[in-house]
């Protein structure tokens, strides 16, 4: 029960964070606040609350303050932040606007708040077991609450020969998910409950944005009860919330947080919603070093998309694809230079001995299929797959749309050549990675295979201009 | 053709390729194989076991294996029939079985002698249907056969020592002589775990336990779709047609996640969300530790740990309790050797080390160390 309470506190101190800083950095660079649907406000409130917290805490970390320090300064800051929404409240502004369709509204939040419950009832029983959880991310965490923020955490062959630094086998991680781990460890020692109740809180209202971004497109009432039976009965994504503490699903929540608010400034470009997509696209290296390849193939697609017409587009591509194969012909680059080897070949990247990787085909199809289609991870999800690359292809989207569709497609293909390619296929053989990395998509894919089903129902809406 | 009548055929289209799926695939799997002798009659492996006299006996036509005080039995088949790989599935009849207990066929071929032996893990429904892996069928001789039984004593099952398992009969036949429905219903029955240790799979590879009803399911679905997008019937019909095949899945879920629901509530209704209860030994062993380095270290906090043992388990929560001061996991003597220049620095050395302990503490050479503490199942020692 303390845990629940302490989760109740943690997401009032998040929505207080992310609307805040809402108000405040809108009102400071002079750009008009706009009213949002209580849902939205509260969902995006939530998440950039999450992504000031992380950033509020990774930047603390430069300042080697102590624990109390860090607290005050926090607490200050979410006070400011109180004050300011109670301002811009009691001046008489309003931060929300009434939904068109309230009693659907209500089902959908009490089909989610039902289906967290079960989860919650299955899973608050079950100890901490997840392994990661509490061997790295939770024992980072807690080793910043014993020796301060700003410890420094080493490898274990530099631990042995150092005497201060501390021992974590993620030292090499961006520490987002620890962070976010971090009050909780401080303020409560019996972490699930807490953590289970954040998990539940985020991908609820995750659920929530993307059946109003279903409603907007047009969706039918019984689309997005059934948008709700898939998020909440997808084995896998199920899974990583009844035992919580992963990061793959706040990636997932980020990536798809991307899209949606890329097609809400598509709807009305409203100069805040900028900000907003910065701060998410920000949000993902901060979790997961796979945050890197998922933001420079947003940022790819979003160039690609926003900034060009169809046929300087296949200009660009093709451009691409001759440099590929002439590169891949010729055998690469392949440079001795004084600060050490500079190889961009068919067989390895290596830049200076700093970053290497070496390419090797690895028939991993069997596990692939086995994690996509029978391990019953992902349900029936995947058998969409051939009519969603149809729609994406034979259809008109708006910009928008298409940058997501670029984004995803470039991002499975990435997938694909990661396990085939790489040494990454020794993770897929054994199944310690392929699944993960893929849920990092999955809730993007099922946005995209819902707008496909939205499309049927109501052709017109989701066409746009190319 | 009228929209009432696009949407009658659709739906007994839907209906009809649902059969036909069924039908092909059902045909499919009975022509799988073909090297199994079809015409080969079962071989009942029921009074066959080679079990410790007392632990197995027959009450009504009902043989029961008697745990108590063991978490695994290992089942020699006495006489290992002639060429059983000739028969592709093992079928348990009447299985009476806990969620703790697993049952895996172990096979060894003069191949695997010197290596680590063939093993499947099969079914625990109550009409155990099994069929065996490509490995057995490719298997020409078998020089010794397995039946395994194991209870998963560990994280809150440990009071449960008596369990007693029981079937009808254990037999070795021709997966052709297996109704593939039969099948289906045994494989959606199967009891699939919270896989605790890591996210990464929700059913092992080895397992797949819902394939042949994902088969059915999603080749049936794929077709429906190419179905409407040919008849093109109101877009409400294709959405009914992908909830019936979700409520179908969703059905086997939501099943299997009731049972996760009363097997969690069995195992760990007595613990609390920390680990303590499981980990209970490990927690009293570093408060001991934190008592004993707050007793001889001038700055605890900074002392360095470090934990050196076979328990992955045992390691890892061990150190998790210790984050307060700067421990780590190390994996050799050598490792603890590069430390020695730190006064500040501690080992913890568990089981299989601890007979390094029990005279004078000597990582060997001239390196003697302080022993702090010698327990029953650590030692810590002061470099």
């Amino acid at each position: 029960m303390t845990g629940l309470l302490f989760t109740f506190v943690y997401v009032c101190y998040l929505l207080i964070m992310g609307i805040g800083l809402r108000i405040a950095s809108l009102y400071v660079i002079g750009y008009t606040i706009h009213t949002r649907r209580l849902s939205g406000l509260l969902a995006h409130g939530f998440f950039i609350g999450l992504f000031a917290h992380v950033a509020l805490l990774n930047g603390l970390q430069l300042f080697n303050l102590s624990n109390g320090a860090n607290t005050l300064i926090i607490g200050g800051l979410a006070i400011i932040f109180a004050v300011v929404i109670g301002y811009y409240h009691f001046r008489g502004l309003s931060l929300i606007h009434k939904s068109k369709n309230r009693k659907q509204q209500l089902i959908i939040f009490a089909l989610i708040v039902l289906a967290s419950l079960l989860i919650f009832y299955n899973s608050h029983n079950v100890p901490n077991l997840a392994w990661d959880t509490w061997t790295v991310w939770i024992a980072r965490a807690k080793q910043w609450y014993y020796h301060g923020l700003s410890a420094e955490f080493v490898q274990p062959d530099q631990w042995l020969i150092q005497s201060k630094a501390l021992l974590n086998l993620s030292s090499h991680y961006p520490d987002g998910l620890s962070l976010i781990v971090y009050p909780i460890v401080v303020f409560n020692d019996t972490i699930k409950p807490g953590l289970l109740g954040l998990y539940l809180t985020a991908y609820g209202l995750l659920v929530l944005l993307v059946s109003n971004r279903l409603e907007k497109l047009g969706a039918p009432f019984i689309l997005r009860l059934f948008l709700v039976l898939v998020m909440y009965s997808t084995p896998l994504l199920i899974n990583h919330i009844l035992l919580p503490g992963y990061a793959d699903i706040w990636l997932a929540c980020y990536i798809l947080l991307i899209m949606l608010v890329l097609l809400d400034y598509n709807d009305q470009p409203k100069r805040g919603l900028r900000l907003t997509i910065i701060a998410y696209a920000l949000m993902l290296p901060m979790l997961k070093l796979e945050g890197w390849a998922w933001l420079l193939i947003f940022f790819f697609s979003h160039t690609l998309i926003m900034w060009f017409g169809i046929k300087q587009r296949l200009i660009i591509l093709a451009v691409l694809l001759s440099a590929f194969i002439f590169w891949f012909l010729l055998g690469g680059i392949s440079l001795s230079t004084p600060w050490g080897p500079l190889n961009i070949t068919p067989a390895e990247i290596n830049l200076f001995n700093k970053a290497y990787l070496s390419f090797a085909f690895t028939p991993v199809t069997d596990a692939l299929i086995n994690g996509i289609f029978w391990q019953f991870n992902w349900s029936l999800l995947w058998f969409g797959l051939p009519f969603l690359l149809f729609y994406m292809v034979l259809k008109n989207h708006n910009k928008a749309q298409q940058v997501s569709h670029l984004f995803f497609m470039i991002a499975f293909i990435t997938y694909l050549a990661l396990f085939y390619l790489t040494p990454a296929a020794k993770y897929a053989l054994d199944f310690t990675a392929v699944n993960r990395i893929l849920l990092q998509l999955m809730p993007c894919y099922i946005f995209l295979i819902f707008t496909l089903l939205t499309s049927l129902f109501n052709p017109k809406k989701t066409d746009g201009l190319v | 053709m009228t929209t009432s009548a696009r949407i009658v055929s659709y739906w007994l289209i839907t209906g009809l390729l649902l059969i036909t799926v069924s039908l092909v695939i059902n045909w499919q799997q009975k022509n799988q194989g073909q090297a199994i002798d079809h015409h080969a009659s079962p071989i009942n492996l029921t009074t066959g076991l080679d079990i410790p006299r007392g632990r197995y006996y027959q009450i009504d036509g009902i043989f029961h294996v008697d745990m108590t005080g063991t978490t695994r039995l290992e089942i020699p088949i006495k006489d290992i029939p002639e060429n059983p790989t000739r028969h592709d599935t093992l079928v348990i009849k009447g299985l009476n079985s806990h969620p703790h207990i697993k049952l895996f066929w172990q096979w060894q071929t003069p191949e695997s002698l010197n290596t680590t032996p063939y093993q499947y893990q099969l079914n625990g429904h109550r009409q155990s249907i099994n069929r065996l892996p490509t490995d057995w069928r490719n298997s020409t001789e078998i020089t010794q056969l397995n039946l395994i039984i194991e209870a998963d004593i560990t994280l809150g099952f440990v009071n449960n020592y008596d369990t007693e398992v029981s079937w009808q009969s254990i037999e070795l036949l021709n997966h052709s002589d297996i109704n593939p429905m039969q099948q289906l219903a045994s494989e959606l029955n199967t009891f699939v775990p919270l896989n605790f240790v890591s996210l990464n799979l929700h059913s092992s590879n080895h397992e797949l336990v819902y394939r042949n009803f994902l088969i059915r399911l999603g080749f049936w679905l794929s077709l429906a779709v190419v179905l409407y997008l040919i008849m093109k019937p109101p877009a409400i019909h294709l959405l009914l047609t992908l909830m019936l095949a979700w409520f179908a899945v969703t059905a086997v879920y939501a099943y299997n996640f009731t049972r996760q629901v009363s097997s969690h509530n069995i195992r760990f209704t007595n613990n609390d969300s920390a680990l303590n209860k499981i980990d209970q030994r490990v927690l009293e062993v570093a408060n001991q530790v934190n008592n004993a380095i707050q007793k001889d270290s001038q700055h605890p906090s900074a002392a360095k740990i470090l934990i050196i043992g076979s328990d992955q388990f045992e390691k890892h929560r061990l150190k998790y309790y210790l984050l307060n001061h700067n421990t780590g996991i190390v994996n050799t003597i050598d490792d603890i050797l590069k430390t020695l220049d730190n006064n500040n620095s501690y080992t913890i050395l568990l089981e299989p080390l601890l007979s390094l302990c029990t005279k004078e503490p000597n990582l060997g050479g001239t390196v003697t160390l302080k022993r702090l503490v010698l327990d029953k199942d650590y030692c810590l020692v002061r470099l």
